[in-house]
């Protein structure tokens, strides 16, 4: 928390900062829910202290399933179609073979299956967010690792050289999602809880993100990407989400790069999307609070990780969490919040 | 290591058990191997699989250390692993299966009166030390073995370190004649080869419950075990462990008079080519200690061990004396 804290760029007053911190919050979170405005109450709002503190228990003894990307894709394969496909574990120069179908044992072995995939996925096993996510493509012999031009020899090095990595296949999104940004795969944060009574699973909200020019073929908004909320009953996007250079909210209503319009379209197929997500957390129960990146597909969806301890701001920027009755008895039943 | 050497409960000179530490042995395993007759150079020693072995399956031998995560990365083979309802967690039932809703005391106390037998098993218990066999004789509990009043029984369930709930196992008949009380298992330990990742079988023992090892297979608390023919899947004489700590060989069981030597696993090849293909599917665990119960209708995995006892498995003679063994441990860089 003390981290993020020296890493917002943005202009805040000593006084407002200090009182930003009273509250709990980071002063960038501050900012981004405007809660020196009047009409603002703090106390509806998951804090920072909240979170990094106490949701972090939330998933206990278990939530190691969900940090770490091989054993999430372990646990979680079973469900099968809406998995993406891990070919192999590596680290270093050792590549173990993760898939029958197709047999990846060799750094030339990726790039082997490369060729006939023309793109794939690296993604660290402790990444968060995207952070350490890559892109992998061939466009007819020609590599490009994370949109940039390598030689064969480099994209190896590249390869050897990560912290362990799992390689996947590279999800292709649903016509909806592509037009509004192509250049990567556009998912939806959706988070789940599981009640403690009734040990049912419910969706307490979902956010969708969209890669942008700056965002290197990811969707992550710490590189860049914009975000816009999905209404939970009708999977309808509401209105976008940008950041101001002061750190403020700018709602927008068109995708920046594309011009392409993202308040009103329609996820396609959402109350199945919604419903398998549900199916999957009610398997899960042991993993009661989690946040789902779910790609929208032509012919269904794809998980490509669980959070344990999602980020926050973008979900409850414009309906503050714990107005939700629901969500409010949900963190109360668990103990994390009073 | 040390806590295992001060529980050693038998009679060893001082000289001898110095002599067995100096090896790298402690003097259970130097009675148990003979140390003082067989040569100890092919005995992987008791140092290196604490030191050493611990970190083959390194990052990931946290799969086979909790038995709930086991569990969920392994039940997609759905055919192989026993069914698991719930995960029971101070007090909390938390269900775990779709077939069978499991979410209370109550409601565990309710399944097991219509499955009549059902598996406690401790998250992080290992070797059996914290698994409990719960019966319904029609209506009068059985915990281990034990009548157990109801109430006691809820206490008893809602009180344990965090537990998984699972189906008890019934074992094919042949294995049932040997010895019927307990679900005898076979360890069946598999190495994946550094270079060409394909697994190989090690070795394979099966054990055998007896009458002081409360309803479990544990060889070193009373039971037998004998060794598996890898080629033919028949079984070799048995052994058990002498109250001086040496062993000794039976070619019939102690309890039933039941013979062991020559009985032949039914379906052994089927049993081995699906254990080889799990291994083969989780070769970033390349070394594994599996606990297979075979079955009237195929196998079932009670569980995998990472770092597996190694005495049940040398009894029957050093495991550094194969060759294709050795390759694997030293390629591994576990063995100098």
């Amino acid at each position: 928390m003390i981290r993020e804290e020296f890493r917002s760029p943005y202009p805040i007053s000593t006084a407002a900062r200090l009182r930003a911190w009273k509250l709990g919050f980071i002063t960038e979170h501050y900012l981004f829910y405007e809660l020196d405005r009047s009409d603002r109450d703090p106390s509806q709002y998951v804090s920072d202290r909240a979170r990094y503190l106490r949701l972090s228990r939330l998933n206990d003894p278990f939530s190691r399933i969900l940090h770490d990307k091989m054993l999430f894709g372990e646990v979680f394969r079973r469900h099968q179609d809406v998995l993406p496909e891990t070919f192999a574990y590596v680290r270093g120069r050792l590549v173990v073979p993760l898939s029958n179908r197709d047999r990846v044992d060799s750094i030339d072995a990726i790039f082997d299956l490369l060729a006939r995939r023309r793109k794939l996925v690296l993604k660290g096993v402790r990444g968060q967010e995207g952070s350490d996510t890559t892109i992998l493509e061939d466009r007819g012999g020609e590599l490009l690792v994370k949109g940039s031009a390598m030689s064969r020899e480099a994209a190896k090095r590249f390869v050897v050289e990560r912290q362990p990595q799992i390689l996947t296949e590279y999800v292709e999104q649903a016509a909806y999602s592509r037009e509004i940004f192509p250049g990567s795969a556009n998912s939806i944060r959706m988070l789940t809880m599981v009640e403690l009574d009734t040990q049912e699973p419910f969706l307490a909200r979902a956010l969708h993100r969209f890669g942008t020019a700056t965002s290197l073929g990811i969707d992550s908004v710490a590189r860049g990407g914009v975000r816009a909320t999905v209404d939970v009953e009708t999977g309808r996007l509401g209105p976008g989400l940008a950041v101001t250079p002061q750190g403020r909210p700018e709602t927008i209503e068109s995708h920046p790069d594309t011009g392409a319009r993202i308040t009103g379209v329609q996820v396609t197929r959402w109350k199945e999307a919604v419903e398998r997500v549900l199916d999957l957390a009610r398997g899960h129960r042991y993993l009661p609070y989690v946040g789902w990146d779910v790609v929208i597909t032509q012919d269904g969806i794809r998980i490509l990780e669980g959070n344990s301890n999602s980020g926050l701001d973008g979900l409850q920027h414009y309906t503050p969490l714990l107005s939700d009755p629901r969500v409010r008895r949900f963190y109360q039943s668990r103990g994390v919040i009073l | 290591m040390l806590s295992d050497q001060r529980k050693n409960q038998y009679p060893l000179s001082a000289a001898s058990t110095l002599r067995a530490w100096r090896r790298g042995f402690l003097s259970q395993s130097y009675l148990l191997y003979e140390l003082d007759r067989n040569d100890a150079a092919n005995y992987v020693t008791d140092r290196t699989r604490y030191l050493r072995l611990s970190r083959l399956n390194a990052p990931y031998s946290v799969i086979l250390h909790d038995k709930l995560l086991f569990g969920e990365v392994f039940r997609r083979h759905s055919d192989v692993l026993p069914e698991t309802y719930a995960v029971v967690r101070n007090g909390r039932v938390v269900p775990m299966s779709e077939a069978e809703h499991v979410d209370s005391v109550e409601a565990i106390f309710e399944l097991l009166s219509r499955r009549r037998r059902l598996v406690l098993k401790g998250i992080r218990g290992w070797g059996g030390s914290d698994t409990t066999v719960m019966e319904d004789r029609d209506g009068e509990l059985f915990f281990g073995g034990v009548p157990t009043g109801r109430d006691r029984a809820r206490r008893y369930v809602a009180s344990r370190p965090p537990q998984i709930l699972t189906e008890y196992v019934e074992q094919a008949a042949y294995a049932r004649e040997i010895f019927p009380d307990s679900a005898n298992s076979i360890r069946m330990l598999t190495m994946i080869d550094g270079e060409t990742y394909e697994p190989f079988l090690a070795r394979a023992v099966h054990r055998f419950g007896g009458r002081h090892t409360r309803l479990m297979d544990n060889f070193t608390q009373g039971g037998v075990a004998a060794m598996v023919d890898p080629e033919t899947g028949s079984l070799g004489h048995g052994i058990r462990v002498l109250p001086t700590g040496r062993p000794e060989a039976v070619e019939c069981h102690p309890d039933t008079g039941a013979k062991i030597a020559g009985v032949v696993v039914p379906r052994w090849r089927e049993a081995l080519e699906r254990v080889l293909e799990i291994a083969r599917e989780h070769a970033y665990l390349p070394y594994v200690g599996w606990d297979v119960v075979v079955t009237d209708d195929g196998i079932r995995l009670l569980e995998g061990n990472s770092n597996s006892g190694t005495d049940v498995l040398q009894v029957h003679g050093p495991l550094l004396a194969d060759a294709r063994i050795r390759r694997f441990y030293k390629r591994r860089g576990v063995l100098a």
